[in-house]
């Protein structure tokens, strides 16, 4: 259980982190909205299926005080009927004298639509007068019948007897009804004096069961209503015949014992819904029965359709909650893709975002951030820039006192041995030197100036080293034109000059070469020294380690620096090779980009920035 | 939200949401059809004069009620005509009836035609069983002329006579009662005669004395036993099988002795379930012989006797 747990909650963080603002709101939205759509439509169901049963109890109880009045006041006709045949044709009526038999036809024609036959009846069972009626049958014995007997037994009642078939006249048509009948014992008077007998009024079976049919218990939820009596002797029921067929039998007996009001009850594997009226004065009870089954059939659709609207409603927020989700999350979405944007690398990104305060603020302090960060930057380049600009003025001023002392020195020397025009052309060719160096400030000169600096400082130095070495200095046509940075071939030849021309004897011989070659200017500086091995020409440009922080004599530093130099101001494509064979002298090849006068100038600008 | 994120939340959810509706609306009708369609069915009485089985009428109303039937009464121009009954069983299954039910004038005339129309809807019969069927809704014949030989025994001392009066059909259920109980009076040594015609002729061949039984096998025919009876000063004792109106009186007043009587509400009722049951071709316990009651004048009255013998009309 507890390894179930973590696993779970394993799984949720991975989906919580793998998930968007968007499907997590929108998740969330829907989960909470299902959860209270299932809670309120399971309380509006439970509630509706509550009322709805209430309802239907009511309505039967309604339905059965309906049909309880109606029926009274059929029974209440009956008993008017009667009272009236006892009281206004009987009671007065002295037997001796009088036939009432015409009263009590008259009786009868009144309320002919309800009732079968009036008779009355001696305490022996005698036929006194009947109506429509009147010759009783000679099978018959009055007196052996239930309701003559009830009548005799409580005489201040009025008794109804269960439904039976009317058998008492003789009919020439043969016709056997089915009456209810009505019978209390009467007081007759005969020669003045009081005897007993009974008063019949048989009432038409087809009364009761026009109260009871279509009653509607229901609205076509099979529901019916009948009747019984106290006993559960059924006296009116709507598929009566097939109750007395033997082919549908009906939990009377059972409901006998019910009390008034509604109750549940399961027959023949039915659950029923059972409402119970007791009719007044005959202790008759009406039954109103609703199987549950179709009520639940209902109440199935009713779920399934409640399920639909469940669903539909789902669906729809669904769709709701992941536009909502996408509005809500949309400035987040855009920020998310600016800052991705800044990330990788582009200059301008629109971090002005609008949206909710926490969004807005986050961009603003995005915005600041970014701002702030792009300034520190600038500022480190600017820094970066500067820090250059004093490299490469440390570089270059790395290079005069060398050269000047020696120079200077040299001249010195010559004064002193009276060579006094050598000592001239060499302060002469010191001086055109130092003024192509100075070069008014600029960094950038022409290929022609860079090959006259490098003449001067050949002429300089022939004349230190005793013309040890010739120099020959050419330029390929219109390369003179180009632009270069200055004080590049200068430290080479010092390098040929320190390295290959010191043991020279009058045979040294350095050619400075500049030419094309493609979108590059080539200046290339060949000597017939002694050469070097690989490791040696593989340290000198080494910018890197150890080499690179010496600066003693022959140690590469004049070469490095032009390499530098060259790759700050142009790029890494650019700067110095070295081919050398021990024996076999050396060739540097400075490599330029070919800058005619405007990029030399863009390249001046950059320079004196 | 991309075109593929869309697909992949609301695509599903619209197809449930079909599914779902389509699941609403093919369980919605199931309330509606649960009454079944409506079944014509076609009734062809033996008799011109369908008064003899009003009750059966009742229940059959009643079943047609129930289970959705719609009902078609034929009476042949001629009481006990088997040609007419074949003619308009023929029309009937012709005219594409599913269900019929037939009150067979004649065992073998009407067994061609019965056995045709089988094949082709569901025919039951009453009052006379018969082979090729789908079913006989009725009494046992044979079980009821017993009982009503046994019945005439009591009245009639060995060597006595009972007057069978027989139906126009021999041919018949109503033959088979008369076969049954012809075999138990003459095994139990009663001599048995035979007649056939009128209330009239009946009276007359009463009144010669030598009669001391009449068994009527139908209706009709104890009906008019009955009024032959009347008329006689000194009549035989009379039993009989049916439960109409003038029969009942003629119970009451004493001129039958006894009947045996069957619910015919019950037997109308079953014979047009089971004709549906068959038609619809549904599963239904086979059909078993309909009991019969003796009643006699003097529990007649008892409760069970009056549901049995006076339908409840309203």
């Amino acid at each position: 259980m507890a390894r179930l747990s973590v696993s779970l909650r394993r799984r949720w963080r991975e989906l919580y982190h793998r998930s968007s603002i968007q499907v997590i709101l929108s998740l969330f939205f829907t989960a909470v909205a299902v959860v209270g759509m299932v809670f309120l439509g399971l309380t509006l169901f439970l509630r509706f299926s509550a009322s709805n049963n209430a309802l239907l109890v009511e309505n039967s109880q309604r339905v059965l005080s309906q049909v309880n009045l109606n029926l009274d006041a059929r029974l209440r006709e009956m008993m008017r009927v009667s009272d009236a045949a006892y009281y206004r044709v009987i009671k007065d009526a002295d037997l001796a004298e009088e036939d009432i038999a015409r009263d009590l036809e008259l009786l009868y024609y009144t309320s002919r639509e309800s009732l079968v036959s009036i008779a009355v009846f001696s305490d022996s069972g005698d036929l006194i007068a009947a109506a429509p009626l009147a010759v009783l049958k000679n099978s018959v014995s009055p007196e052996r019948e239930g309701w003559f007997s009830a009548a005799q037994e409580r005489i201040e009642n009025l008794h109804f007897s269960t439904p039976h078939v009317q058998n008492l006249f003789v009919d020439p048509d043969y016709r056997y009804r089915w009456v209810v009948s009505l019978s209390r014992h009467v007081e007759l008077t005969r020669d003045g004096a009081i005897e007993s007998g009974v008063l019949l009024v048989d009432m038409s079976y087809s009364g009761i069961e026009q109260i009871c049919k279509d009653v509607d218990l229901g609205a076509g939820q099979g529901g019916y209503l009948y009747l019984m009596d106290g006993a559960g002797e059924i006296v009116y029921h709507p598929r009566q015949q097939l109750i007395y067929a033997g082919l549908l039998e009906e939990n009377n007996a059972s409901a006998a014992a019910y009390a008034d009001g509604s109750h549940n009850e399961v027959f023949q594997g039915q659950r029923r819904q059972v409402t119970v009226k007791t009719v007044g004065y005959t202790g008759w009870k009406l039954v109103g029965v609703v199987p549950s089954e179709n009520l639940w059939d209902n109440y199935g659709q009713l779920l399934l359709f409640f399920l639909f609207i469940v669903f539909f409603s789902v669906f729809l927020l669904v769709l709701v909650n992941l536009r909502l989700s996408a509005w809500i999350t949309a400035p987040m979405k855009k920020l998310d893709r600016a800052v991705k944007e800044l990330e990788a690398g582009r200059e301008t990104v629109d971090l002005k975002v609008d949206g909710p305060y926490e969004v807005e603020h986050l961009s603003r302090s995005i915005q600041s951030m970014v701002s702030t960060m792009r300034h520190l930057m600038d500022d480190i380049l600017q820094q970066e820039e500067q820090k250059r600009r004093s490299e490469l003025d440390v570089l270059q001023s790395q290079i005069n006192p060398h050269f000047l002392y020696n120079t200077l020195d040299s001249v010195i020397w010559m004064t002193e041995n009276g060579r006094t025009e050598d000592a001239v052309v060499m302060l002469t060719s010191l001086a055109r030197l130092f003024r192509i160096s100075l070069s008014r400030g600029s960094n950038i000169i022409t290929v022609a100036e860079e090959l006259e600096h490098a003449r001067h400082y050949l002429t300089i130095q022939k004349m230190r080293y005793k013309n040890k070495f010739s120099a020959d200095l050419s330029a390929e046509d219109g390369v003179e034109g180009l632009y270069t940075i200055k004080l590049i071939v200068q430290p080479i030849l010092e390098n040929a000059i320190y390295h290959g021309m010191d043991y020279a004897d009058g045979d040294g011989k350095i050619c400075v070469q500049a030419f094309r070659e493609g979108e590059d200017v080539v200046i290339e500086v060949a000597d017939n020294g002694p050469g070097m091995p690989e490791e040696v020409v593989e340290r000198l440009l080494d910018q890197s380690g150890v080499y690179a922080a010496a600066g003693s004599k022959g140690s590469g530093i004049g070469l490095r620096n032009v390499h530098r130099r060259i790759q700050l101001t142009f790029g890494r494509a650019y700067g110095l090779s070295i081919l050398s064979e021990p024996d076999d002298g050396t060739v540097v090849r400075i490599r330029l980009p070919a800058l005619d006068e405007e990029a030399g100038r863009r390249y001046r600008k950059e320079g004196g920035q | 939200m991309s075109g593929r994120r869309f697909a992949w939340w609301v695509l599903p959810l619209l197809m449930l949401g079909v599914l779902l509706l389509l699941l609403l609306l093919i369980l919605y009708p199931a309330r509606t059809q649960r009454r079944p369609e409506l079944l014509e069915m076609s009734v062809i009485a033996r008799e011109a004069d369908g008064s003899a089985w009003a009750t059966a009428r009742q229940g059959m109303e009643q079943a047609a009620a129930d289970l959705n039937v719609e009902l078609r009464f034929l009476y042949p121009g001629q009481s006990d005509s088997a040609q007419e009954q074949g003619q308009l069983l023929r029309r009937e299954v012709e005219s594409g009836a599913s269900a019929i039910l037939l009150f067979p004038a004649d065992r073998e005339a009407l067994s061609e035609e019965v056995r045709a129309a089988s094949s082709k809807a569901a025919l039951v019969t009453l009052e006379t069983d018969m082979e090729d069927t789908a079913g006989y809704v009725g009494v046992d014949n044979a079980a009821l002329g017993e009982a009503l030989g046994r019945a005439a025994l009591n009245g009639v001392p060995p060597g006595g006579t009972v007057l069978l009066v027989l139906a126009a059909s021999q041919r018949s259920g109503v033959g088979d009662r008369l076969a049954a109980a012809e075999a138990v009076l003459r095994s139990e040594g009663r001599e048995v005669r035979y007649f056939a015609g009128t209330a009239d002729a009946l009276t007359e061949a009463l009144s010669q004395g030598d009669t001391q039984a009449v068994i009527a096998f139908e209706a009709s025919s104890l009906e008019r036993a009955a009024a032959a009876v009347s008329r006689l000063e000194d009549p035989p004792l009379l039993y009989g099988a049916g439960s109409t109106a003038a029969i009942t009186a003629g119970l009451e007043q004493g001129r039958i002795t006894s009947i045996l009587a069957q619910n015919a509400f019950s037997t109308g009722y079953l014979a047009v379930e089971s004709a549906a049951r068959t038609a619809r071709r549904e599963t239904a316990e086979p059909l078993e012989s309909l009991p019969f009651f003796t009643v006699r004048r003097e529990n007649m009255y008892e409760p069970e006797h009056q549901k049995l013998l006076f339908p409840v009309t309203w």
